[in-house]
């Protein structure tokens, strides 16, 4: 598994200390010390990651802005925008207003309100989600709501991929829409 | 009569054997809730694990797991399965086993594992009937039902039978009690009790008659004599 990071990235617009790394010293108090730490080691506009695997993409994240931390090893992205691919077709995509992607295991969070929406429409809300790509699984221990052609279901924490097949869901309730057959 | 009975109806047949069969549609959304769903290939195959609850008023169903395969839209359901069916009228219906499966072609829904039925004719009634089976099938759509291996039917104190396979004929409002061992009744009212054995058994609710057949011997006692 690949990842190319900033490849679609416009503008590095900020670069680490904006206020220059001289002016660390040895009397600069802990919370400077800890703005120095939360301070974006690149700033990235449009930021794209690709996911690919045997050479063929299976996974793309766009963000209109890309925050990483080196020390941290995380990017946080602004409005990430995923799309999940099957054979080279997408067969899934997320929308998140924030999420943070894990640039060692390049997981991905996202957060403030998540949607999956996969291919035959199945669309999942929930709070929070996780995706592991070594898994290729989505996570989430928040409330989830799933509304699929058949029913609507609510619960509690969500195990699933990303095309939303084959899916776990806790301390759940199905409401069946009329009509539907057996 | 449905042509079709969607999934959670189905599921409620499973245990409530006689309801689809007496006509009663659902009046609200079914729902179902449990510990644990799992979604499986898009829906090929549906679990539902720990502490399952289907509603669909008028009925009403506990189990401990119950699995639908989409292809072959077979609902089967394990562990202390407990479904209620109550009446508009307050007629009540209540079945338990360990296992149940429900089938749309045909339409046949199964009860086994330590199953019975009860059913009270009205929320007054305290003499409810009790059928006791090793397993129960009904066939909707010709809306017979059949009941295997040891049928016990009693309405205390007033009735008992023991047969081997009872049937009931819900078109013709028939039960015929019948299989290779001979039919025992007993009934007991204001003027006595009386025992019968023989190879077959037949009781019409409406009008109430009943006939046996087959070497037919009774011992009838007039409750003077008691």
């Amino acid at each position: 598994m690949s990842w190319r990071v900033g490849a679609a990235c416009l503008a590095i617009a900020a670069c680490i200390g904006l206020g220059g790394c001289g002016e660390k010293t040895a009397n600069a108090t802990p919370d400077v010390a800890s703005a120095e730490l939360h301070k974006p080691t690149q700033v990235l506009k449009d930021f794209e990651m690709t996911d690919s695997k045997d050479s063929v993409r299976t996974m793309t994240l766009r963000s209109i802005e890309g925050r990483i931390y080196e020390a941290q090893n995380v990017a946080d992205v602004d409005q990430p925008f995923v799309l999940f691919y099957t054979q080279g077709v997408v067969s899934s995509r997320i929308k998140a207003p924030v999420g943070r992607v894990q640039m060692d295991t390049h997981e991905v969070e996202m957060w403030g309100g998540v949607t999956v929406v996969s291919s035959d429409s199945s669309t999942l809300t929930t709070e929070r989600l996780r995706y592991d790509p070594k898994k290729r699984k989505i996570f989430s221990k928040d409330a989830v709501h799933l509304e699929k052609t058949d029913s609507i279901t609510d619960g509690i924490g969500l195990e699933t991929d990303p095309e939303l097949k084959s899916v776990k869901i806790g301390r759940q309730k199905v409401r069946f829409k009329k009509g539907t057959p057996a | 009569m449905r042509a079709k009975c969607s999934f959670p109806t189905g599921m409620i047949l499973v245990f409530l054997l006689s309801v689809c069969a007496r006509g009663a549609a659902p009046k609200s959304e079914a729902t179902i809730t449990s510990d644990e769903l799992e979604i499986m290939d898009n829906g090929a195959k549906t679990f539902f694990r720990g502490h399952v609850i289907l509603k669909q008023d008028p009925y009403l169903l506990h189990a401990d797991q119950m699995v639908r395969t989409k292809a072959t839209s077979i609902v089967e359901a394990e562990g202390n399965l407990d479904g209620t069916w109550i009446s508009e009228k307050g007629e009540k219906i209540k079945a338990y086993g360990q296992k149940g499966r429900y089938t749309t072609t045909p339409q046949v829904t199964d009860l086994w594992e330590k199953a019975q039925l009860i059913r009270w004719e009205n929320v007054s009634d305290t003499a409810p009937v009790h059928i006791v089976a090793e397993h129960f099938t009904a066939h909707h759509v010709e809306r017979e039902f059949y009941a295997e291996g040891h049928v016990v039917i009693t309405q205390a104190p007033k009735f008992l039978s023991r047969s081997a396979e009872a049937n009931y004929d819900q078109k013709i409002q028939t039960i015929h009690l019948y299989g290779p061992d001979r039919v025992f009744v007993h009934v007991e009212d204001v003027k006595g009790s009386g025992d019968f054995t023989g190879d077959e058994g037949w009781a019409t609710l409406a009008p109430k008659t009943a006939r046996m057949t087959g070497h037919v011997q009774g011992h009838i006692i007039p409750s003077s004599a008691s």
